[in-house]
């Protein structure tokens, strides 16, 4: 199995703390009570924060046979990127010839996915801010800078276009981000769609 | 928007018309007893126009010319690129204009629910799976006949009998298929025809027009024409008319006593025109055009209501049941089916493009905000932010030190500050409350602030002078650092004294709350930072009662304790070349500017939380 950087990878074996969290090496903070399944599948960028409860379905890689092919990374995320409690990032399936496929889920940079959410996409970007109990449908595609609002339901395949603001059952999009969106935190806060490196180093194990 | 409290919105000053002049002396709000006459002229947060005039400083633009405030009333939008928001394609303006404003590719919404549907081939891979390709790949082979699929609510344009033989240019597709599968002619097809029927018509006689009993035209009789043949039917209709008319053809002038007096037929505009240009009426009178007669069957354009249409309508709608009606929702969304009362009569909805646009300030034209025209770029190539301009503030609760009204103290002072077991959603009435204001300065140089406040907010309901909250900032005037990085302060003497200063007051600050004791004084700041200050408000919140049923102000924010805030802002800042010179190099004084005095002032709310209602 070739990976860019083993650094990379979340592992175990990091440096870990008594507490809430394991850190690793490359700063990632994952929660003793968070469930991760297929680890070898999932790649953290570092600095990433998996809270409690957290359901990372790392074990639904591509095809069954295809556990040895090169690239069967099913989750990645990018750095500063929050999980919040109670989440699911279950990588989209479809069903073809009697098989089921699973497609790798991409999270970028600064993505904040708020507690109790289920998610499915196939790539959310960077500086999105998902709000708590949303359900984001199979093969679904956030763009950068959205908002997507408390409880929003995002059906299947539906492409959020870059700086908007989504919301409801199902979802659909409500308004635009403002110009200065994420752009006022001070030193020491944390905005929506802005960095999340405060937040990141707020959480201690 | 509704914010988590506490919150801070930003009045745009062009809300205020006359009310504030720059000459108005912010301290003719002051408390002072509560001047009546000066009641009029603050801020009044419950107003329902404040709601227009209020936004959080995110939403909110900077013009470096007028140095004022920018909100999405004083600026102007201009479209710099269309897009789909579904596939992301981009659409050139004069495709915008020749196509109009939908995507003209395959996204569609779901005319029920509205998510976007999906094409879906009947037959999924039939016999093209080879054995070397890609399992990845082999799932993208559907072979047609397509339909659309909605992954929400499972409609499917099945349901209508809608197929396409392609599983791309579904609009186009679209466009040729009715409801219910039947293929319309191409509009070349159409227009062929029209005017083979005109012609038969004008090299026959008159009386071919009171009856248009040619055989196309029963042929029709069984699909009524839609809107749109409507519209292109009464368009060649009148084409054609304006030319028998101007051409002073002989058949024109038979009906000259049918449509004379029509309001837009040329006869009476030019019978108006002869009335008001003195000069052109004699002369014109004489060759006046010949006057146009009206449409009169459908294939000129007039819909024919037969007896039993709506008997038809009312009778399926009796039979399938309120789900099969359309709600008005569905209707508005796409002029296609603004006619449709049945769920069956719904077309798939093609999807609205979305735009990139922007901003100019509406006084000065210049440009505010600018981003990148591409889709898929989230940059900006201008981008003057107000919060970089403006003092941003922050409020949070801090446990009153001492009760001052008249309940009981409070039970128990942690030891920090801030108090985290104030529920801003149920704020004791009638009980003192100490808040924190922080003033951030985005600004390269330091600026000198001034608050002021009314001393009673606006009441929370009309008649209801109980409900209105006592305010009180203990520091009304204070200066706040600049900002800048934080390496120059450390370059900076004088700076780095007044920071070890800080930290002292800090640390005794923390000292002295470990015992209880730090107490807010009047015109002192709290706490001090590089780029910030903090000074204490003392509220002494209204008392509420429980909302009235029969008033109808008694909405979801009848409780809502809200303070208007004055913010007057004063600084010295350099002005021509120098202005982006950095403050390592100011400080060091190598470079000497002209100096420029500046202020700005606005109104604020800050929306502390909720009173708790008293039965």
């Amino acid at each position: 199995m070739s990976r860019p950087s083993a650094g990379n990878r979340k592992s175990t074996a990091g440096r870990s703390i008594k507490g809430e969290y394991i850190e690793t090496d490359t700063g990632n903070k994952v929660s003793r009570r968070a469930k991760i399944e297929g680890t070898p599948n999932i790649m953290l960028a570092g600095r990433t924060v998996i809270m409690a409860d957290v359901h990372l379905r790392g074990d639904l890689h591509r095809t069954a046979d295809s556990a040895t092919s090169s690239s069967n990374t099913t989750i990645s995320m990018g750095k500063y990127t929050v999980i919040a409690t109670g989440c699911t990032i279950h990588p989209p399936s479809r069903l073809s010839r009697g098989i089921m496929h699973f497609y790798p889920v991409k999270i970028g940079d600064h993505v904040y996915i708020g507690p109790e959410c289920h998610v499915s996409s196939i790539s959310i970007a960077s500086h999105v801010h998902i709000g708590p109990r949303c359900v984001l449908g199979p093969f679904s595609i956030v763009k950068e800078n959205v908002r997507i609002l408390d409880g929003a339901v995002v059906p299947q395949g539906m492409v959020i276009p870059p700086g908007v603001v989504v919301g409801g059952s199902p979802a659909r999009v409500v308004g635009e981000v403002p110009e200065g969106w994420g752009a006022s935190g001070r030193a020491g806060e944390t905005v929506e769609g802005g960095e999340l490196r405060e937040l990141v180093r707020s959480i201690r194990g | 928007m509704a914010l988590p409290f506490p919150y801070t919105y930003f009045a745009c000053p062009c809300t205020e018309t006359t009310s504030f002049s720059s000459t108005t002396d912010p301290y003719s709000t002051e408390p002072a007893g509560g001047a009546a006459e000066d009641e009029e002229s603050t801020f009044h947060s419950q107003s329902p126009r404040a709601n227009y005039a209020l936004y959080p400083l995110e939403h909110l633009l900077y013009c470096e010319d007028c140095h004022q405030i920018r909100c999405p009333r004083c600026w102007v939008e201009e479209i710099m690129t269309w897009y789909c928001p579904s596939c992301l394609f981009e659409y050139a303006n004069s495709m915008v204009k020749s196509d109009g404003n939908r995507c003209t590719r395959s996204c569609f919404n779901c005319p029920l629910c509205m998510s976007n549907l999906s094409i879906v081939g009947q037959n999924e891979e039939t016999d093209k799976a080879q054995e070397g390709s890609h399992p990845l790949d082999k799932g993208q082979q559907a072979t047609g006949p397509y339909f659309l699929h909605c992954p929400y609510c499972s409609w499917s344009s099945v349901e209508i009998g809608i197929q396409f033989d392609k599983g791309k240019e579904i609009y186009d597709q679209l466009q040729r298929i009715k409801n219910g599968g039947r293929v319309v002619m191409s509009q070349k097809d159409k227009e062929r025809e029209q005017l083979k029927l005109r012609r038969q018509v004008s090299r026959g006689s008159i009386s071919q027009f009171e009856e248009p009993e040619t055989p196309k035209a029963t042929e029709k009789e069984s699909y009524p024409p839609d809107d749109r043949d409507l519209f292109a039917n009464l368009n060649a209709f009148y084409k054609s008319q304006i030319l028998e008319s101007t051409g002073g053809s002989a058949l024109g002038g038979a009906f000259g006593a049918l449509s004379d007096y029509g309001i837009s037929s040329p006869g009476t505009l030019s019978r108006i025109m002869s009335m008001y240009g003195s000069n052109l009426g004699p002369k014109r009178g004489k060759d006046k055009p010949a006057p146009m007669r009206e449409a009169q069957s459908e294939m000129e354009g007039v819909r024919l209501t037969k007896d039993n249409d709506e008997e038809k309508i009312v009778e399926s709608m009796q039979q399938m049941g309120w789900d099969a009606t359309t709600s008005q929702e569905q209707r508005r969304e796409h002029p296609d089916n603004m006619d449709a009362t049945l769920v069956s009569d719904l077309r798939p909805v093609p999807t609205l493009l979305r735009t990139k646009r922007s901003k100019r300030c509406r006084t000065c034209r210049h440009i505010l905000v600018r981003p990148e025209p591409k889709v898929a770029s989230t940059r900006y190539k201008i981008r003057l932010l107000a919060l970089n301009y403006i003092p941003s503030l922050r409020l949070r609760p801090l446990t009153a030190p001492a009760a001052l009204g008249t309940g009981t103290p409070t039970s128990s002072v942690t030891a920090s500050s801030i108090a985290s077991s104030v529920s801003l959603d149920a704020i004791p009435p009638a009980r003192s409350l100490s808040l924190l204001l922080t003033v951030h300065n985005p600004l390269f140089d330091p600026i000198k602030v001034t608050l002021a406040t009314p001393s009673l907010t606006p009441p929370l309901r009309p008649n209801a002078p109980a409900s209105r909250s006592r305010v009180t900032i203990l520091c009304p005037q204070f200066e706040v650092g600049a900002s800048g990085d934080v390496w120059d302060e450390a370059l900076d003497v004088g700076a780095k004294e007044s920071r070890e200063k800080s930290i002292k007051d800090a640390a005794a600050a923390l000292e002295s709350n470990a015992s209880g004791q730090k107490q807010a004084e009047a015109g002192k700041v709290w706490e001090r930072g590089r780029n910030w200050t903090s000074v204490v408000l003392e509220v002494l919140p209204g008392v509420v009662n429980s909302p009235v049923p029969t008033a109808r102000f008694a909405g979801e924010d009848a409780n809502v304790l809200e303070i208007p805030l004055y913010v007057r802002i004063e600084y010295e800042t350099e002005t021509g070349p120098g202005e982006g010179a950095s403050a390592v190099e100011r400080a060091a004084g190598g470079i000497k500017e002209r100096k420029e005095q500046r202020e700005l002032e606005y109104w604020c709310v800050l929306g502390v939380g909720r009173i708790a209602q008293t039965a």
